[in-house]
């Protein structure tokens, strides 16, 4: 080989590349040969810069980091955006549909309970006067049967009787 | 390969020779691959806690000294995979992007020259990973290429082209607007 190593050639020379003509006329020319000598020096010299010098500081430059923050606060207000865009276009939810048939027990219990516990409430039934200065009204009394006895007075009708009782009683007024 | 650490007498090194033998090398390894002064500190201490592990066993290695190598490169390799993230927000910045700050330089710094030696530095630090730790290995520690090939998985023709490819940078780096 009589032409002269190109700078890549050396590098790869030097880096363990595989080239025997190439090596052969690195030993014959002492242009090449001074070529490699400044190659290593110029090595050298990297190594030392590396070895025995401390690393020049760097700071971070203001831009690049404010960078990273405001991409983070893009992204959340986008996240905040779509979730406030998806709530606001979600088609309401109706409640449940309650059956009339709940709101007329719910007032028929409330009716029952007023009766049964309330002593002042206006839906009480209500003892007529004469009723409660004499029990012994003969309203009471063409009942014909007294309880506990009704059951073995002979001629005694139960659902007669008990009928006949409430409607000594007010039945109290209610809106419905 | 350097640095076997083991004493000129046949007894083997104890923990504390191999410590004082090569624990600024190792620092110093660890800062060139992970520019990162904490996180190379916490890697050497994380190999030399390796080594007391290794050292207790019955089976240790001939070349204590590759072997501390050989631990720490990979142990940066991995810090290196892991933090990505924290990296990127830290030290992804490229050099040449950046103020260095000027300090008072080195009669080492001022032998070489200002430029030359924040040129070398920079194009270190641009280089792929890959051709780094080559390179450390290679022109640094001054391993063989079977041996880097060894260490980092790599065939030896990968090892001497990352190798070409760092020279080819570095040298343009020192030799730009200089001598």
């Amino acid at each position: 080989m009589s032409r002269c190593l190109s700078d890549r050639a050396l590098e790869r020379l030097h880096a363990g590349g595989d080239g025997h003509a190439q090596l052969a006329h690195l030993n014959a020319c002492a242009a090449c040969a001074g070529r490699h000598r400044g190659l290593v020096a110029e090595l050298e010299t990297v190594s030392y810069v590396l070895l025995r010098t401390d690393e020049p500081l760097a700071r971070v430059p203001v831009l690049r980091g404010s960078l990273v923050s405001i991409a983070a606060g893009v992204t959340a207000f986008v996240a905040v955006l779509a979730l406030w865009s998806y709530m606001a276009v979600r088609p309401p939810v109706a409640p449940p549909s309650r059956p009339i048939q709940r709101e007329a027990d719910m007032t028929d219990l409330r009716d029952v309970s007023l009766t049964m516990f309330s002593v002042h409430g206006p839906a009480t039934w209500s003892v007529p006067d004469a009723l409660v200065a004499d029990p012994e009204t003969p309203a009471v009394r063409t009942l014909g049967c007294e309880w506990p006895d009704w059951a073995t007075t002979a001629g005694c009708d139960e659902d007669a009787h008990v009928e006949g009782l409430l409607n000594l009683f007010v039945r109290p007024e209610t809106d419905g | 390969m350097k640095g076997d650490g083991r004493a000129s007498v046949e007894r083997p090194p104890t923990y504390e020779e191999l410590f004082a033998a090569h624990g600024r090398r190792l620092a110093r390894l660890c800062r060139l691959l992970l520019a990162d002064p904490q996180e190379s500190q916490e890697v050497v201490q994380e190999v030399f806690l390796k080594l007391h592990q290794a050292y207790t066993r019955p089976e240790s290695p001939e070349d204590w000294g590759a072997w501390l190598t050989r631990v720490a490169v990979n142990a940066c390799h991995d810090r290196r995979r892991a933090g990505w993230w924290m990296r990127f927000r830290r030290y992804g910045e490229r050099l040449d992007d950046v103020t260095l700050l000027a300090r008072e330089a080195t009669p080492e710094q001022r032998a070489i020259g200002e430029e030359t030696w924040r040129r070398v530095w920079a194009a270190f630090r641009r280089l792929p990973d890959r051709q780094r730790e080559v390179f450390v290995l290679r022109q640094l520690e001054g391993w063989s290429t079977r041996a880097v090939a060894e260490a980092l998985g790599l065939r030896t023709g990968s090892v001497k082209s990352h190798l070409f490819r760092a020279i080819r940078r570095l040298r343009a780096a020192a030799s730009e607007g200089g001598a």
